[in-house]
């Protein structure tokens, strides 16, 4: 955990508050929709919804007491303090654009775009070694996937430009 | 299949340009030659070529290889593998189960994809893509969404048309282009061999006795397996404990193990066990009897009594097709069709169907839509019968 | 002995050079798939199995039991190193591996692993060689209660300890109890919590969640003390494995119980995945050293991998006897084993000698090529420690992404690993536990599946659970793991 000197992006209590309710809120949906499909237990043992339906009572329970014990803790425990929350971003969103940006160049591509990109800024390697690294890993995992394995993956304009 | 001399005769110049385009033509020719010699490929040969590609030039070239070329290498086979379409994959295909990995169509799925690669039927390469998730749901809602992604080919089961009854998830049939029917897969009715039943009579009767106690244990639920036996239920006015299982293959353990007292299983599932004396087939869910007179363990499959011989007038068979997703060209149909006729004529093909007692009714076009059409509302009317659609 | 004589001639067939060159391919290969994760054994079993149409079986067999083999050794190495679990059954490797590696232990920790894999596998091959038919007729017994029993069991084995708060360890477990419980229910074919929204039809993928809550998880709590791994300071060097080598024997008491596990739910067919929870938290009871599980045990990475090993080999035995799939892989070889023409059933050891004895003599010699191949890549992957984070996070970020997608080729997938890498970080910094999360999403459709099974088939009687010795047996034994965590608190408290 982080020094109280550090100043804090959100506090424990906060992220134990959220979580614990988004978990009671999961709960409660669970039970909602099971009911809707019969939560009862039928002559032959039990129906579709029987089990989802305990299995959210109990989630429901369990997260009921863990809010009510996150209201009750101190606010001065940190989570993450801002340094901490600057680095994961620094990860974190790199890592949802690859993803975003998937959906239409490919997972080769979009690939080779975040690692050179993330070495470039948090290693700062050369263009040179930042370009090889990327275009290898990426040409790597094609060989192995689309011509070894014969697995297909998502694939973009580049990709199609070859006849894939 | 018959050998089509005349369409053979017709394609053989638009064939020879495209191989002598290739710079190992030769090599390549005789490659493919001696596989197929091997083979006994005979009748791969399928739809005739375009004529508009028969040129002099290639006329011309033709002659000129022919004198090069021995008669015997020059096969009528070897050409049909490098036919030229109006239409051909330009980039891998990719073969979609609608089902986990291990199962039925999985294997038939991956025959295919192994014959396509043994014989070179395809100059792209094809691979077999598991979407098995929710009852199947998962691929036909794929092939649904992939409207004129003409590399992408479906194998259907009976799940095509039951799981949209059954779940709800919106897609029919009708959401995907037919291209052809590969082959109808059989279910018999099995007992374990060290149960008293010798016939179906005496095993639906013992079923009446026990007062709806005795269980019928299948392949997942509000599928193939449970509505063949809400059929038995109806026909016989009897009444059975269903118990799903997740595949085919365990469903015949089961019923060795006696936790079960029957199965409907394909015969491919339980064919091991009755060669090795653990299962009793009762009778086969088909108009006629089948056709493979080898014997297995102390019958043969044509020996097994069709149901309706045994008082049970219940006829089901299975679809073993092939879709496309909708909006696709008719060559690009023509294309599929002829690449399963060319993978229904090799050894391999029939060695599969002979082992697994499969019914090898090949359809395409109008005659196989029609007849999907008629299952599709068999299926539902059945299903609507037996209590199996979603509920809203 | 028949047995040995059959053996005998099954190696003469099986060191063929080709067999032979086949054998160290498909380890390679098969290395190669268990490191990716999304990539499994089953799907590269599938995927090469086209190729081997034009192999005699018997060669064919060869080469795709090597991959499985391979795939078993490989699960372990990301697992170890990243926290990533390459396959389902590596799952429990990384609690004690990861920590292992962190530790600066990464070396002693691939050893450990590899060499209990081994040891596993050749216990399981053991069985299979003497035992196999009596062992069939007792994987007969096994109807849906006794499967319930043994789920309840590997559930009963692993609970109960976690050191995390106690409802935080329950909404944990419901949580992945939940996911479970999203998509088609086997039972009766209807869709649950699915919403109407199609990409939830096909369910949560178990893999899907252990990437992102594992792998992501980790890359953001690493990035968060700064851009380094802390295991990079590692000793590595090859006297390492004869180092660790001395040390594995003091634990033959885990590595008996761990490979009877094992075997138990390889041929029942439980699976690999549930065997290796089941090994590690039996270790972890037993254990003098259970306050150190978690925190970088070695005997917390022996455990599972010699689990999972022995019932990932053993799985090959129902199939081969009854034609069940003890595995995915299992299942996908039988699909070859009929396209070869071969039946797998009760007649295969009659009348196929050449080829059953010649896979079973391939099992050893290829456990064997697997450790040596593995073991001599011990400091090459440990080695990857230290190339800089700044190089090695965004290439596993990718390789993860490409995990995700290969399991459904599904662009929604990609998407919850992210979301469960922003769970994975949340909760672990929260303190809620990640093993019965994952344990739940493995054994909840399972369990909830044979549970119902059973009660149809009784007619909804829950005597059914104790209604034959052998599944009272099992249900009890169950029971009792359960309740004795809790007599053990209360024989301390009275101590005091």
């Amino acid at each position: 955990m982080s020094e109280p000197a550090e100043p804090s992006a959100a506090s424990t209590r906060t992220l134990e508050i959220i979580t614990s309710a988004c978990l009671l809120l999961l709960a409660l949906l669970i039970m909602w929709d099971s009911r809707r499909i019969g939560a009862g237990w039928g002559p032959s043992g039990p129906e579709s919804g029987y089990f989802p339906f305990y299995i959210g009572t109990l989630m429901g329970l369990a997260s009921a007491v863990n809010l009510v014990k996150a209201w009750r803790m101190s606010r001065d425990k940190s989570f993450v303090s801002v340094e901490e929350i600057r680095l994961v971003s620094a990860m974190f969103f790199p890592a949802l654009a690859f993803v975003f940006v998937m959906q239409w160049l490919g997972i080769y591509v979009s690939g080779a775009l975040l690692i050179a990109f993330f070495m470039r800024w948090q290693g700062k390697f050369s263009y040179a070694k930042c370009a090889a690294v990327a275009v290898g890993t990426s040409l790597v995992l094609f060989a192995m996937f689309e011509i070894w394995f014969k697995v297909p993956l998502l694939k973009g304009p580049l990709e199609s430009l070859f006849g894939y | 299949m018959t050998y089509d001399s005349a369409a053979h005769n017709r394609a053989k110049p638009g064939m020879y340009d495209i191989g002598f385009s290739r710079a190992v033509f030769s090599r390549e020719l005789i490659r493919i030659n001696r596989t197929i010699r091997a083979q006994n490929l005979q009748s791969g040969c399928g739809q005739p070529t375009t004529p508009k590609k028969v040129t002099n030039v290639t006329q011309l070239r033709f002659s000129k290889i022919k004198v090069a070329l021995s008669a015997a290498l020059v096969s009528a086979t070897a050409l049909c593998a490098s036919a030229a379409f109006a239409w051909e994959p330009t980039k891998t295909v990719e073969f979609v189960v609608p089902a986990g990995t291990g199962g039925g169509a999985d294997q038939m799925a991956r025959l295919v994809q192994g014959i396509v690669t043994k014989h070179n039927l395809l100059k792209s390469s094809m691979v077999v893509v598991n979407k098995g998730g929710g009852a199947g749901a998962e691929g036909f809602l794929e092939m649904k969404n992939a409207k004129g992604d003409a590399h992408k080919i479906v194998i259907t089961l009976s799940n095509l048309f039951t799981t949209p009854v059954a779940t709800g998830v919106p897609f029919s049939w009708k959401d995907m282009t037919p291209v052809a029917m590969l082959a109808l897969d059989e279910f018999v009715l099995w007992v374990n061999s060290e149960s008293p039943y010798k016939t179906a009579q005496e095993y639906i009767a013992a079923v009446k006795a026990g007062g709806g106690k005795l269980r019928m244990g299948g392949t997942g639920s509000r599928q193939e397996d449970q509505i063949i036996t809400a059929l038995i239920e109806k026909a016989a006015g009897v009444k059975f404990i269903y118990v799903p299982y997740k595949g085919g293959g365990e469903v015949a353990v089961q019923l060795v193990g006696k936790h079960i007292e029957s199965t409907v299983n394909n015969p491919i599932e339980a064919v091991a066990q009755w060669r090795g004396g653990k299962l009793r087939p009762l009778c086969v869910f088909d108009g006629k009897r089948l056709a493979q007179k080898e014997k297995i363990a102390d019958m043969s499959w044509s020996e097994i009594p069709t149901c309706k011989e045994s008082g049970l007038d219940i006829e089901y068979l299975m679809l073993r097709g092939v879709f496309m997703a909708p909006g696709v060209t008719p060559d690009q149909v023509a294309f599929y069709v002829d690449l399963m006729k060319k993978v229904r004529a090799t050894p391999e093909w029939a060695k599969f169907m002979d082992e697994g007692a499969f019914n090898t009714t090949f359809m395409s076009g109008a005659e196989y839509a029609a007849w999907v059409a008629k299952e599709d509302t068999r299926h539902r009317a059945l299903m609507q019968e037996a209590g199996f659609v979603a509920a809203k | 002995m028949d047995e040995i004589q059959a053996l005998m001639q099954g190696f003469s067939v099986a060191l063929s050079p080709t067999n032979l060159g086949l054998m160290f391919l498909g380890i390679l290969l098969g290395v190669i798939i268990g490191v990716l994760p999304g990539l499994g054994g089953a799907n590269g079993v599938a995927i090469l199995l086209p190729l081997t149409f034009s192999m005699n079986p018997t060669s064919a067999i060869i080469m795709l039991s090597c991959i499985y083999w391979g795939a078993l050794f490989g699960g372990a190495i990301t697992s170890i190193l990243f926290n990533i679990p390459g396959e389902p059954w590596s799952v429990a490797t990384t609690f004690d591996g990861y920590p292992m590696a962190q530790n600066g232990q990464a070396a002693q920790a691939l050893t450990a692993a590899f060499s209990s894999s081994f040891f596993g596998a050749l216990v399981a091959i053991i069985i299979i060689t003497f035992l196999a038919p009596l062992v069939a007729k007792f994987a007969l017994q096994f109807g849906p209660p006794e499967f319930f029993a043994v789920q309840l069991l590997t559930f009963c084995s692993f609970v109960g300890m976690s050191k995390e708060p106690a409802f935080k360890t329950l909404a944990a477990m419901f949580f992945g109890f939940a996911l479970a419980a999203i998509g088609m229910d086997n039972v009766t074919g209807q869709l649950r919590l699915t919403f109407g929204f199609e990409p939830l039809i096909k369910g949560f993928d178990f893999l899907i969640a252990v990437i992102g809550l594992f792998g992501i998880g980790e890359i953001l709590l690493t990035m968060e003390e700064g851009l380094a791994f802390r295991g990079k300071t590692a000793k590595i060097t090859p006297a390492v494995v004869w180092e660790t080598w001395k040390m594995l024997p003091k634990y033959w008491k885990t590595y008996l119980r761990s490979a009877a596990v094992g075997c138990w739910m390889g041929i029942t067919p439980g699976g690999a995945t549930p065997a290796s929870f089941m090994g590690y938290g039996i270790a972890k009871r037993f254990s003098p050293n259970k306050d150190n599980f978690g925190k970088g045990e070695i005997e917390g990475v022996l455990a599972p991998e010699t689990a999972a090993h022995a019932a990932g080999t053993s799985a090959l035995l129902p199939m081969l006897t009854l034609g069940i799939p003890g595995s995915p892989t299992a299942a996908v070889l039988l699909g070859g084993l009929l396209v070869w023409g071969l039946q797998p059933g009760p007649l295969l050891f009659v009348e196929q000698k050449d080829f059953v004895w010649g896979l079973i003599a391939s099992m050893y010699l290829g456990n064997i090529a697997g450790l040596v191949v593995v073991l001599a890549t011990v400091p090459w992957f440990a080695a990857i420690l230290r190339i800089p984070f700044s190089i090695i996070a965004p290439v596993i970020l990718v390789i993860c992404a490409v995990g995700a997608y290969t399991v459904h080729s599904s662009m929604f997938d990609v998407w919850l690993m992210m979301g469960f890498g922003v769970i994975g970080y949340v909760f672990k910094k929260l303190q809620y536990p990640m093993a019965p999360l994952v344990l739940a999403l493995v054994l909840g459709d399972m369990a909830e599946n044979a549970f119902r099974q059973s009660l149809l088939s009784s007619s909804g009687n829950l005597s059914v659970f104790f209604s034959n010795p052998l599944v009272a047996t099992i249900t009890t034994v169950a029971l009792v793991m359960l309740v004795w965590p809790m007599l053990q608190a209360l024989r301390g408290a009275t101590k005091k």
